[in-house]
């Protein structure tokens, strides 16, 4: 029998993520999110990151890679793993995916995705919606999408496939059916954080995409992956990222100053690297010093597996 | 020694077109220009059609084709032949290119067509922008666009390229080109009717694309062919059917009631009908209004 909840928030933790940073980040859901979840860390450090976080945050859920599967279509694979741990063990509304360099700023971003897909039910993925070869965000920062635009059209249509053939050919099945289903060419939902309705994964799953070993090989990132897929299932990508939307996201940086995002009503941001001359230390503590500033919330996780049992799984 | 004009219209014909038809949109298109311009009629007809508008339009220039090129990529290579003609004769700042069952409705739309694009310089195509799968019109109707997609992708990209292996090899060298350019699979403006900046055509021209004979017996359409082309030469394609803007643009039949369309638009496409009214039916409302507003 599947447990009930909301959501299901799912961090992937690589080699290189800081511990204290993750910590912040983690810290930011629980001060914000008002709604029954459960946080899945999608641990492919290969130095016990997950473990560690664990005894700070006992309710985790930690999904270990055995070895490390890296970056690209790799984190594809990581993150199907934990996609569908949530699907075969709760019966959630969404799924929201946040790197380790995403933050909660505000209060209700979970419920605005929950009506949203409820509002367009053929949409399965939604957060910063990137097409066409130049994508402008709402505060004006340009985003040059050629890179996807090209990687698809030279690993499925050109010579350069048979360098990897097999994943190769099963990129290239995918790209045509999402073709099919109004595919444009590189359309993306920007990976640093989105969200994915129930319906989707669901379907993802019973399509043996999560994951398709076979694509593990392909140089395609698995956020610009993921868009595909969903698209290959006949469902469609949506905007959340736009003026009155919860998401503010951009690939490097925040896409504007920690005082706009705030005013602006963002309630998750992407990416806190950094933002002019502010380091990410310095944008984390400027948010901290806003959660501290508010009232202070008893975080609410539903489900009482251990990590023993989580890490099992794999 | 060019001859300066404000703009070109350029009206293919082909084996089915009747005189009538085309003498009244070309009427419609003099009634409403306040300005000056020239006519080129791409005679594809391989009847005397061309001849017998010279003699209702003396100031009509006709490009008659020896043999019969048809639709498609024949009729890329016929609408060539027009441009080409334009750029060597005329001095203009846009072309517009109308069917046959397409009609001028509101005064002077080739100055909204100049304005633009002088403030839109890397536009060099404008009229319905077709885009994605699923397009809808001026009014909201839904256009399915799954035909340049499919074609394109499947003779430029499968094993389907090896029956027409020249024209698709030269359709994917294009592909890749606008892609790098920014172009999206299967965009365009319908061809029904739309303008063509000078920067455009020099452009087109300059590249070898006006035409690239290669391309005679490809299954796009015209309108597709030209889009693709005008990404590959580094210019983009841009919408004036939106709201307020000129075109009112339906692929077959009228995108709203006529009555509505005189109210907002100034070219539109198609008149072969609308709901029960017919071709004829139609061009007699609009020929009333012309009539009346002479009046007035």
């Amino acid at each position: 029998m599947k447990r009930e909840i909301q959501m299901v928030i799912v961090i992937p933790v690589g080699p290189s993520c800081k511990l204290d940073f993750i910590t912040d980040t983690i810290k930011s859901i629980q001060h914000f999110v008002s709604e029954d979840y459960i946080l899945i860390i999608a641990d492919d450090s290969q130095k016990g990151t997950g473990h560690l976080l664990s005894k700070t945050f006992p309710l985790i859920h930690v999904l270990e890679n055995k070895k490390n599967l890296g970056k690209v279509a790799g984190l594809y694979i990581t993150l199907c793993n934990a996609y569908r741990y949530a699907i075969e063990n709760y019966d959630f509304k969404v799924l929201l995916k946040m790197d380790d360099d995403a933050l909660i700023i505000g209060e209700g971003g979970e419920v605005q995705a929950m009506q949203f897909f409820e509002k367009h039910p053929e949409v399965g993925m939604a957060g910063r919606y990137i097409k066409r070869q130049v994508a402008i965000d709402s505060f004006g920062n340009l985003h040059d999408n050629y890179w996807p635009r090209k990687q698809i059209i030279k690993d499925t249509c050109t010579l350069k496939m048979l360098r990897r053939p097999v994943a190769n050919w099963y990129f290239r099945q995918l790209f045509i059916r999402a073709l099919r289903n109004g595919y444009e060419l590189g359309e993306n939902i920007q990976g640093g954080c989105y969200f994915m309705s129930f319906e989707c994964i669901r379907r993802l799953n019973n399509a043996g995409l999560l994951p398709l070993r076979l694509l593990k090989n392909v140089n395609f990132g698995e956020d610009l992956m993921f868009s595909l897929l969903v698209k290959s299932i006949q469902m469609n990508l949506g905007d959340l990222g736009s003026k009155p939307d919860p998401i503010g996201c951009c690939w490097q940086g925040l896409p504007a100053s920690p005082e706009t995002l705030q005013k602006e009503g963002k309630k998750i941001i992407h990416s806190v690297r950094f933002w002019d001359n502010m380091s990410e230390k310095d944008i984390r503590e400027f948010y901290a010093n806003v959660r501290t500033g508010t009232f202070e919330k008893s975080y609410k996780y539903s489900n009482q597996v251990t990590n023993e049992e989580s890490n099992s799984y794999l | 020694m060019k001859k300066h004009v404000d703009f070109i219209m350029v009206m293919p014909v082909g084996p089915n077109c009747l005189t009538k038809h085309l003498a009244d949109t070309i009427t419609s298109v003099k009634y409403y220009s306040d300005c000056s311009f020239g006519i080129i009629i791409a005679d594809d007809s391989q009847k005397d059609t061309g001849k017998e508008l010279v003699e209702t339009f003396p100031d009509a220039e006709v490009i008659k084709t020896t043999k019969n090129f048809g639709r498609h990529g024949g009729m890329y290579i016929n609408l060539c032949s027009a441009y080409r003609f334009a750029l060597e004769n005329y001095d203009f700042k846009v072309l517009l290119k109308i069917d046959d069952d397409a009609l001028v409705i509101g005064s002077n739309p080739q100055e909204e067509a100049i304005k633009y694009f002088e403030n839109n310089p890397h536009v060099g195509l404008a009229g319905w922008h077709i885009t994605g799968r699923h397009s809808s019109d001026c009014e909201g109707n839904m256009h399915d666009n799954s035909y340049p997609r499919n074609s394109l992708f499947a003779g430029a990209f499968t094993w389907k390229f090896i029956r027409r292996p020249v024209v698709n090899w030269a359709l994917r060298q294009l592909l890749f080109k606008a892609f790098k350019n920014g172009y999206e699979l299967g965009e365009n403006i319908q061809g029904g009717a739309y303008y063509i900046s000078r920067r455009c055509l020099q452009n087109l021209y300059d590249a070898g694309f006006l035409p690239l004979n290669r391309l005679k017996n490809s299954v796009l359409c015209e309108d597709h062919i030209f889009s693709l082309l005008t990404y590959a030469t580094g210019m983009n394609i841009g919408d004036l059917s939106l709201n307020e803007d000129i075109f009112g643009i339906s692929w077959k039949g009228l995108p709203a009631a006529p009555e509505k369309l005189y109210s907002n638009k100034k070219i539109i496409h198609s008149i072969r009908y609308w709901k029960e009214m017919g071709e004829a039916e139609i061009r007699a409302f609009f020929q009333d209004k012309r009539w009346s507003e002479s009046f007035s």
